[in-house]
């Protein structure tokens, strides 16, 4: 049995036939989302210093 | 109606001597070509993959590189032709999806000598039939050629592979004196001398010799001939040892002292110097271009270091040392120009928006999991509030005391989870967020030292693609000369939707 199959095959077989070209765009897409989920994970941190930034300036 | 217009395939498997009917390349393109011909089609080009195997698409650039074209409209391909249907693939998923998408759009598969073209929907049936029957095909020959092995392995025949020590006459493993001399020479140094992977590795590359595939020795390499159990006169097959029938190198009372050698110098090596090194592997060497990784350096100095002097001694490449502080911040710049001038706050906005979006109920559900964690301690620490004011228990005071203070640190741990957790929540519901995503984008070398190790390491990893260091004959001459990155991140604007 194949082990490695994924469920959804619509995604699948979209990443086993995406062209050299359009891996970039996969590589920047992927970069973004991972870039979000930091700003999520930390939006406590960073909002604690916006305001503290903030409240430096007034 | 004008001229139809088409594609051909051709693949030779990597086996085709095993494969059923193996048809040559020219063979499989003569027989598009004529086809086309005979029925009046423009053939627009010919893709192959050559010794790839039908079993995934995987690999095959060919055939990606022909689906892809054929997907786009402004092409006008209506066909993709092959000789044999098995020629798309071995896999009966694979052709089935490969023809839904190309039915979808009103395009179809000619094989030529299936008598099959997929515009005539009774010959779909045959298609998923054959599908069937290519995939059969290819387990046969797998299990053929597995029974043929279990045998030759029962035997002790060689299986196959390249031995460092041996040469292969006839299909038989027949020692190879020269090599034959190296292995000994390793076994040795290891066990009697007492040296190590790297210098054995090291002292090896220094005298010019080579591996089996004219590489240069390293720590892994050394690793694998001393517990390659081949040179002990047995054939492994499917991770089982039988005696096996060619001439052994090592004795076998060398090779126990070797393993008590092994087992009295194996323990998990302490990190000396650890923190994280996030251009590990992006950071090329300005000698042999080859990857640099964290350099043995003090806690006070820290380097990155050439990786094939690291593991195989500076007779293959100089450690080429570069400072670790100075590359890392060199390159945190360089991206925090780039994101600042490139990169619109919008674009991760909507990011953020879908992501949120996708992920509000499983936050809500974590965070019901939490409060009720806290609830049980709080529970728990009431019971034994109670216990100990109980005079029949009489109960250690301070045991009590270091109880209630364990479940209080929990408690506290948790409740910090929760606070994150909920702000993501409230994230969704404000419009904080933009000006949460401003600012880590308007101070992201701050925002950049609150990620964790491994955090640092896959977000640089993700945007760029290889760091190039100037030659210089000390460290401090050596500079990072230009970063390149896998995409220009102007394009994260446009591709958001993508």
């Amino acid at each position: 049995m194949k082990n490695n199959i994924q469920i959804d095959y619509n995604e699948h077989y979209e990443s086993v036939l995406t062209t050299k070209e359009d891996l970039e765009k996969v590589k920047a897409s992927d970069f973004v989302h991972y870039f979000t989920d930091l700003i999520i994970k930390y939006s406590n941190q960073i909002e604690m210093n916006l305001k503290s930034n903030s409240e430096e300036l007034t | 109606m004008g001229k139809k217009r088409a594609v051909g395939y051709k693949r030779r498997s990597p086996r085709s001597e095993k494969d059923f009917n193996n048809t040559s390349l020219e063979k499989q393109e003569d027989e598009i070509i004529n086809y086309c011909l005979k029925n009046n089609i423009e053939l627009v080009d010919i893709y192959v993959d050559d010794l790839k195997s039908g079993s995934s698409f995987k690999g095959r650039d060919g055939f990606i590189e022909m689906y892809n074209r054929v997907l786009k409209e402004e092409e006008e391909i209506d066909y993709i032709i092959v000789y044999k249907q098995d020629r798309l693939s071995r896999d009966s998923l694979d052709t089935l999806y490969f023809m839904k998408k190309l039915n979808q759009i009103d395009k179809h598969i000619i094989s030529i000598a299936d008598s099959i073209n997929t515009e005539d929907s009774t010959a779909k049936i045959l298609v998923h039939v054959l599908a069937l029957v290519a995939e059969l095909e290819r387990e046969f020959i797998s299990f053929r050629t597995n029974s043929g092995m279990e045998k030759r392995a029962e035997n002790g025949e060689f299986l196959g592979g390249k031995i460092y020590g041996y040469e292969v006459i006839n299909k038989k493993l027949s020692i190879f004196p020269e090599e034959a001399k190296v292995v000994k020479y390793i076994f040795d140094k290891y066990t009697s001398d007492k040296w190590g992977y790297k210098k054995i590795a090291a002292n090896l590359n220094i005298q010019g010799v080579k591996t089996k595939n004219d590489n240069d020795w390293t720590v892994n390499a050394i690793k694998t001939v001393l517990q390659n159990q081949q040179y002990i006169g047995n054939t492994k097959w499917r991770g089982k040892y039988t005696k096996g029938k060619h001439t052994p190198i090592i004795e076998k009372s060398l090779w126990d002292e070797t393993r008590k050698v092994m087992q009295a110098r194996s323990y998990t090596p302490k990190k000396l110097h650890p923190g994280s090194y996030p251009l590990s592997g992006l950071l090329k060497c300005p000698q042999c271009g080859g990857p640099m990784v964290q350099g043995n350096s003090s806690q006070q100095y820290r380097y990155y270091q050439c990786n094939k002097n690291k593991n195989s001694g500076s007779s293959v490449c100089s450690s080429n040392l570069i400072k670790k502080e100075y590359a890392e911040e060199y390159v945190l710049n360089d991206f925090f120009s780039r994101l600042k001038e490139k990169v619109s706050p919008s674009a991760i906005y909507s990011v953020a928006q879908s992501i949120l979006d996708y992920e509000l109920n499983p936050l809500k559900n974590e965070a019901r999991n939490l409060k009720k964690q806290i609830e049980r301690l709080e529970r728990e620490m009431l019971k034994i509030m109670e216990h100990s004011s109980d005079p029949s228990l009489s109960l250690d005071a301070d045991m009590i005391k270091s109880h209630l203070a364990t479940k209080q640190v929990e408690i506290n741990k948790i409740k910090s989870s929760l606070a994150d957790i909920s702000k993501q929540m409230e994230l969704k519901q404000n419009d904080s967020i933009m000006d949460i995503i401003e600012f880590s984008i308007k101070n992201f070398k701050d925002f950049y030292h609150t990620f964790s190790d491994d955090e640092k390491k896959i977000f640089f990893h993700s945007v760029i693609k290889e760091i190039h260091v100037t030659k210089g004959d000390k460290t401090k001459d050596r500079r990072i000369r230009d970063v390149l990155y896998h995409f220009d991140l102007e394009d994260i604007n446009s591709i958001v939707n993508f």
